[in-house]
């Protein structure tokens, strides 16, 4: 416990300093002289010496995915009696870190000030249309209109009117916001499952970490309200079964990849007449279902390591058994999903070799896991033959 | 071979020079369902169910701009199929449509919304609508009469009409 709660917090240490070296250039959240100071120092190293920063980059991940597995796997199920407190600490320092790696949250920001603070339908006006908003500076895909569904426009409101509009504020309360439901999520999974060794394979994965408290993306919101949903459905009572599928459309009305999740709702109780569908049984159809929207995401634009966050949420209602193949494949691809960043940062560039170096670095770490956890049954035939000669 | 030569030389000259003039016009909408297709009342109906969906401004503005556009090709495509009583009603719609737009663009304006892009797509709009109404001047009676069999006689001056359309679009310009 002792060496997963060090390279944690380590790595959160780091990258909370590290993250801000990717602030846009037309932003500044202080003009304060240290703060500038400190700011110019990352900014330098990131956008200066951008092999270093991959590298750095690449050695934060290394420490959290080191962390995480020992956490996992390393120790005895007795140990992990209650939250550790540094959790709470790790949560914090991240969502204090700079949202580096996707620009979505200003996406985010900027639709809730088209809706709430310019009072224009954000599915009819884009955030370009108003040339004189300071956000379009720094904010990518102004030029489309509202990329989310309504009730997530909805939502954005209160950290909206949370950010009291500074922006700092307003980043901050967006991340905060995320983090709401990231802990509603771990909530769930405790409660349904009571093993927190179930809810820490959600919350303490890498990929999580980042994209849900650095990031901010919307998935965990739309996860939430889905798991949600489906929880408050099996519960015996029209109230509780009305109120999930006011959740469950609410999840729908954010994104829309949790539609693939209704057919749960009519799952019959007892499939050949035999005992109920168990709720684990249930949830490993969920995860494959969502792991299935996640693999043809590439179709509509390309495999967002985020996305993951749909079917990690789904997996941790799933018993992690010591040799479980899909918990531990989950690993290497969330492994694999965060090495995506390290082309990026190290060419500055989304063209280029980049795609290609993306799609490798997603795959080898599955690939070696495969190698390594079947090696018998791929050496079998060589074995077979190596006696026959 | 010299005439392949040459046409090639000139269609890369004219790119050249056509390349540094590119400008992009107000394009208008195709037309569409028409009165008396079974679609059109409820094309209409939609047309007023999707205006609380414009709530704001400049959601406004795109939308009585969208309907007047849309309402002018109904008229132009009704007034070239001789349907003039039809085409003088779309017309009517199309002006109350354009007339509504540049009090929308002040609104936003005066809410501290930067509208000069818009403002410069309201006079292309204008001047696209106003060469669409000249264009069928030329075409058109002065006036047309139509009679019914169980009702009295009506007269449309459609030049009359088509004029007092032009200066809606000119004095919507004129009030930015």
């Amino acid at each position: 416990m002792k060496r997963a709660y060090i390279l944690f917090i380590a790595a959160a240490s780091v990258l909370l300093l590290y993250s801000y070296g990717f602030i846009d250039p037309h932003l500044s959240f202080s003009s304060h002289p240290l703060y500038v100071w400190a700011q110019n120092i990352v900014v330098s190293l990131v956008y200066r010496q951008s092999v270093v920063a991959a590298v750095l980059y690449a050695c934060i991940i290394a420490a959290l995915f080191a962390g995480y597995g020992i956490l996992l796997w390393g120790q005895k199920e007795k140990k992990l009696m209650s939250v550790p407190r540094w959790v709470f600490a790790l949560v914090i320092m991240l969502v204090l870190s700079y949202p580096a790696f996707s620009y979505d949250i200003y996406n985010y920001i900027a639709t809730a000030k088209v809706a709430f603070l310019y009072r224009e339908n954000p599915y009819v006006v884009m955030p370009v249309e108003i040339p004189n908003e300071p956000m379009l500076s720094y904010t990518r895909a102004a030029n489309k209109l509202a990329l989310y569904g309504p009730a997530w426009i909805v939502l954005t409101s209160f950290p909206f009117i949370a950010g009291m509009g500074n922006i700092f504020l307003t980043v901050m309360s967006f991340k905060a916001f995320a983090a709401v439901f990231y802990a509603a999520v771990t909530f769930l999974i405790y409660r349904k499952t009571k093993d927190l060794k179930q809810a820490l394979f959600f919350a303490l994965n890498p990929l999580v970490l980042i994209e849900v408290l650095v990031s901010g993306h919307n998935d965990v919101v739309m996860m939430a309200l889905g798991l949600a949903g489906l929880l408050l459905w099996n519960r015996q009572g029209a109230r509780y079964k009305a109120a999930g599928i006011i959740l469950f459309i609410s999840s729908v009305l954010i994104k829309g990849a949790t539609i693939v999740l209704l057919p749960l709702f009519f799952l019959p109780a007892s499939p050949t007449g035999g005992p109920a569908w168990k709720w684990e049984k249930k949830m490993r159809i969920a995860a494959f279902l969502m792991f299935g929207v996640f693999l043809i995401s590439p179709l509509r634009e390309e495999m967002y390591p985020w996305y993951a966050v749909w079917w990690l949420s789904c997996l941790a209602f799933v018993p992690i058994r010591r040799k479980s193949p899909i918990h531990a494949l989950s690993f290497w691809l969330s492994l694999g999903l965060m090495l995506r960043y390290v082309p990026w940062i190290a060419t500055r560039e989304y063209g280029g070799i980049t795609p290609v170096s993306r799609i490798i670095v997603t795959i080898v770490p599955v690939l070696v896991y495969i190698c390594i956890r079947f090696r018998k049954k791929i050496l079998r035939p060589f074995t077979l033959l190596k006696r026959y000669l | 071979m010299k005439h392949i030569l040459a046409a090639v030389a000139l269609t890369l000259t004219l790119g050249v020079i056509g390349a540094g003039s590119v400008h992009a016009e107000y394009v208008l909408p195709y037309p569409g369902y028409m009165p008396g297709n079974k679609l059109y009342v409820i094309s209409r109906l939609i047309d007023t169910l999707r205006q609380p969906f414009y709530f704001g401004n400049i959601s406004a503005y795109k939308y009585h701009l969208g309907l007047s556009d849309k309402y002018l090709v109904e008229a132009k495509t009704l007034f070239e199929y001789k349907q003039y009583l039809l085409a003088s009603d779309a017309l009517l719609r199309s002006d109350s449509e354009f007339a509504r737009v540049p009090v929308y663009l002040r609104r936003a304006a005066s809410e501290g919304k930067d509208v000069r892009a818009l403002e410069l797509q309201l006079r292309e709009a204008a001047a696209r609508h106003t060469q669409v109404l000249t264009g069928l001047q030329s075409g058109l009676p002065d006036t047309f009469e139509w009679k019914p069999e169980k009702s009295d006689a009506t007269t449309l001056s459609i030049k009359d009409m088509l004029r007092q359309s032009g200066m809606v679009r000119d004095n919507a310009v004129l009030t930015l």
